[in-house]
């Protein structure tokens, strides 16, 4: 805190009527809450007056468990939450009324702590987990906890961290459950689990607690707090216990429990210790033979991870067959993965050239590999909670899933090949079969112009002919009406008389024709639109312009970027 | 209304006349030979013909095939130089009609801005007008005058014929200033003066009236005033044509009042000369004009109103005329296919 303004607040406090004293650089603030005088230390620390000034409350073991307020082994002062700077406009023009008004909240927050003492209780269970770690003292890597919510006791297993790192995954001490695990055998995270350089093993469990008892208070040692949450325990959980311990000797062992809060369900761990190998701690006559400590754990179940990283929980039941693993279907496939889908089918009868590098979502190392079993390998080393199948190479081309039997099993069917011809015969089955499973198309076209994306909902009207009918001549056509680019141009492009063509567009095309593909596969997977429909995303003509390529007529005047326009035409004589 | 477009385009397939067609190649064949002797009876006279284009409805892409007198017509230039031309503009016209004349053309005649004849034996018309080019500039000059006119009314007249041409076939547009027209818009508006044309032969029966509602008029008007109508679910040429005819009847400065249900019309070249072009009979075309026009946008109006494709083929039977399709239940858009084309998709 600057000089200047640090007498101007203490200046601003005495107008005030407020008590203060400075002590080295800190302004101490005395307050009287029924009775007892608490004070409060504005600390020279923070971003203050580009952030909230930070209060700790002195003295704080004195006054045991406080909501907002936190509280350490290392000195006997606790910090007061009045906001998360991140996330608050702070008006640093004026630091002394910045202060004055922190203020203010800091020792209302201190007043009702001390004064209600529900309201006390009712916080400090909702934030169960934070005043667990302040009893953490233990100086250990943290756990991974890859663990599902179950009832009762489970078996687990800790895999030590690395002894060689400091730093990454390998610091992590992973918590597995000894049967199978909920996530896919080829994640990362479970592939370092197993790996040889985690030496140790630790035995453990999980238990779930349906009484919860408050946190340790500052100065409450961890042994006396599971004593006094282990008599709060069922008589059957406690006998259950029981028996667990008298089968189980161990040197180290950890606790994991869980409990269902009102903000969702708190997880936390004691690591107990002994210099003999002993029964574990699961009982009372036990407990004193260990040393406990607090530990705190990450909890990586599905319930956890998918909604906090932005996924569906109800799109882990969904299978999708993507059929076309290249530019756009590989982006497809990972955002797919991103929105929690648990259930993919690939298909691609092409191999990853190194020609591929930098437009597909793949590593350049997977050269020469089918490209659908490299991104099944790729997409579950990232994603936990899915299921990948491949299709056999030999029959992955579109054409190949004209069977009723095969597209019945799919909730949904993306087809970016990008080939005009296989689709619309593709489509034709579709349509005359009558399969009921929704196909969405996508392609995009090339020098950044834009790409489209067709959802042919069967249960609707409209179906990918209704693309393919001339918006002049009202007739069938063999080119898309929603293109961007005049047919019958000479586009594709050879580099260095190699004999292969490519169109020019790039990484960024394909993603965003992946994006308008995704949005609407989960707004299908989802049941929220009810028909067929288009979205197209116009780029730019630039890179056209500069090559002489004819533009169309709704290229020019496109105007529903991004939008779901119906598609549905009188015309088609494939659905009509 | 894509049914009702597909009717449309079906209209508009059998009402053009394009460059492949038999008539029109007859005509060329005629237009072609005639040319050549112009050319020479030109030069005899010692103004060689330097250049010469098309002008008319075939030089903007209009053109029609007439359902008064089967004809085909075909409009011309011919250009000479500033310094050979003769001081008598008449001259290289009553060249033009000796040269009709001894080539099978019945009674050829000296219009005031050109000479105009109809072949015995064949559907064919035509029409020549003669410039000179000035050397100065570059710019035109139009030989007026009728055979029997005094000296006042035998002139050189300053004219842009290219121009008017390349005012009608620019995409600018005239009702946006945001936008220019795009190449499907255009085409649009070519089908929209291909409709109107053939309302109007079909609407006025009488050939006098029908012959003072030039096509040149409808076209400036029409062009000022397009409305194009393509969205995503493909071209509306009804409510293009609809909006025209609004435009026209109502935004545009072309119709007068003069009381008594009497209007004149106005309707201004936009090019050099810039006379107007319905002058001497404005209030006599534009009375009848606002009304048959008054009468086609209510009908149109009746089209974008109805659902039933039948009543909407009958509705623009009416005004349209018989060659407009019947509604025809069992008949499925159909086209020859391509075989194949190159698209852009790729993924």
């Amino acid at each position: 805190m600057l000089p200047d303004i640090h007498d101007k607040i203490t200046q601003y406090l005495t107008e005030k009527g407020v008590s203060w004293e400075v002590d080295d650089d800190s302004i101490i603030i005395s307050h009287n809450i029924q009775g007892q005088t608490i004070k409060l230390a504005a600390d020279n620390e923070g971003k203050f007056p580009h952030g909230l000034p930070v209060f700790r409350l002195l003295n704080r073991h004195h006054y045991g468990l406080m909501a907002h307020i936190d509280w350490n082994h290392d000195n006997d002062k606790g910090t007061v939450c009045i906001g998360h700077t991140d996330s608050i406009s702070c008006d640093f023009n004026s630091p002394v009324i910045l202060f004055y008004k922190a203020l203010e909240n800091a020792i209302d927050i201190v007043t009702k702590s001390l004064a209600d003492t529900a309201y006390n209780k009712t916080e400090i269970l909702n934030e169960y987990v934070a005043h667990w770690a302040c009893s953490s003292n233990v100086d250990e890597h943290s756990l991974i906890c890859m663990v599902p919510h179950t009832a009762g006791i489970t078996d687990l297993v800790v895999r030590s961290a690395s002894k060689q790192t400091t730093c990454g995954l390998d610091h992590y001490q992973i918590i597995l459950p000894k049967d199978k695990n909920e996530c896919n055998d080829g994640f990362s995270i479970l592939q370092n689990a197993k790996d040889n350089k985690r030496q140790n093993k630790h035995k453990s469990c999980s238990l779930e607690i349906n009484n919860l008892q408050l946190p340790p208070a500052p100065n409450e040692s961890i042994n006396e707090w599971w004593k006094k949450q282990l008599k709060a325990l069922s008589p059957k959980l406690q006998s259950d216990l029981k028996n667990k311990s008298r089968i189980t000797k161990a040197k180290i062992f950890y606790i994991i429990f869980h409990s269902k809060i009102s903000s969702g369900t708190a997880w936390f761990s004691i690591k107990c210790t002994s210099k003999t190998k002993q029964r574990i701690p699961l009982t009372l006559d036990e407990i004193d033979n260990w040393k406990l400590d607090a530990c705190e754990v990450k909890v990586f179940s599905k319930e956890n991870i998918l909604p906090r990283g932005g996924g569906q929980l109800d799109l882990q039941k969904k299978k999708v067959c993507i059929i076309g693993c290249g530019s756009i279907g590989g982006h497809i496939a990972n955002q797919l993965c991103t929105s929690g889908v648990g259930s993919l089918h690939l298909a691609d009868p092409d191999w990853f050239d190194i020609e591929n590098t930098y437009r597909h979502v793949l590593n350049p190392n997977k050269c020469g590999l089918s490209k659908a079993i490299s991104l099944k390998a790729e997409l579950e080393y990232t994603y936990p909670y899915l299921t990948i199948e491949t299709q056999d190479i030999k029959n992955s081309s579109l054409l190949d899933f004209r069977e009723t039997k095969i597209l019945d099993q799919f909730d949904l069917v993306i087809v970016a090949v990008g080939s005009p011809t296989d689709e619309r015969a593709f489509n034709e089955f579709m349509v005359k079969n009558g399969v009921l499973t929704p196909v969405i198309y996508t392609w995009l076209e090339g020098y950044g112009v834009g790409g489209h994306s067709v959802l042919v909902d069967p249960a609707t009207d409209g179906c990918l002919s209704c693309c393919y009918i001339d918006n002049t001549s009202c007739e069938p056509s063999l080119s898309p009406n929603l293109s961007f680019i005049e047919g019958g141009q000479v586009l594709f492009r050879n580099q260095g008389g190699c004999g292969s063509q490519f169109m020019p567009y790039s990484n960024l095309d394909a993603m965003q024709t992946a994006l308008i593909a995704s949005k609407l596969a989960l707004r299908s997977l989802n049941e929220e639109i009810g028909r067929s429909m288009t979205v197209s995303w116009k780029g730019n003509s630039y890179m056209a312009n500069a090559n002489n390529i004819k533009l169309t007529h709704r290229f020019q005047r496109f105007d529903k970027n991004l939008q779901e326009i119906p598609l549905v035409r009188e015309e088609c004589d494939v659905c009509q | 209304m894509s049914k009702l477009q597909s009717k449309y385009n079906k209209f508009h397939k059998t009402i053009k006349i394009s460059q492949q067609d038999d008539e029109y190649k007859k005509a060329k064949e005629k237009d072609d030979l005639i040319l050549s002797k112009i050319k020479i009876a030109f030069k005899e006279e010692g103004y060689p013909v330097k250049s010469n284009f098309r002008v008319g409805s075939f030089a903007v892409g209009s053109a029609i095939k007439s359902i008064c007198d089967d004809h085909s017509d075909i409009d011309r230039a011919i250009v000479i130089s500033e310094e050979d031309s003769p001081e008598d503009p008449l001259a290289p016209k009553k060249v033009i009609k000796s040269v009709l004349k001894k080539h099978g053309f019945k009674t050829p005649l000296i219009k005031k801005p050109c000479v105009t004849a109809d072949y015995e034996s064949k559907p064919i018309h035509l029409d020549y007008t003669v410039y000179k080019k000035l050397s100065w500039c570059g710019g035109y000059e139009l030989a007026i005058g009728k055979e029997q006119s005094n000296e006042d009314n035998k002139y050189w007249d300053e004219s842009e014929p290219k121009e008017l041409l390349e005012w009608i076939n620019n995409n600018v547009n005239h009702k946006s200033f945001l936008f220019d027209l795009t190449n499907d818009e255009y085409d649009q508006f070519i089908r929209i003066i291909r409709y109107l044309k053939r309302w109007r032969d079909f609407t006025y029966t009488n050939e006098k009236d029908r012959a003072l509602v030039y096509s040149i008029g409808l076209t400036i008007m029409a062009r000022e005033q397009f409305v194009p109508h393509i969205g995503d679910d493909g071209a509306n040429d009804n409510k293009a044509f609809e909006d025209t005819i609004r435009n026209i009847l109502n935004e545009g400065p072309y119709f007068i009042s003069k009381g008594d249900d009497k209007y004149d019309l106005e309707v201004m070249l936009p090019v050099s000369p810039y006379r107007e072009v319905f002058q001497n009979h404005g209030v006599t075309v534009g009375t009848k004009l606002y009304k048959q026009f008054s009468k086609l946008l209510n009908k149109l109006e009746k089209v974008e109103e109805t659902r039933s494709l039948k009543k909407q083929c009958e509705i623009l039977r009416d005004l349209l005329g018989d060659d407009f399709p019947e509604e025809d239940v069992s008949s499925k858009a159909s086209s020859e296919s391509a075989g194949y084309v190159g698209t852009t998709n790729v993924a």
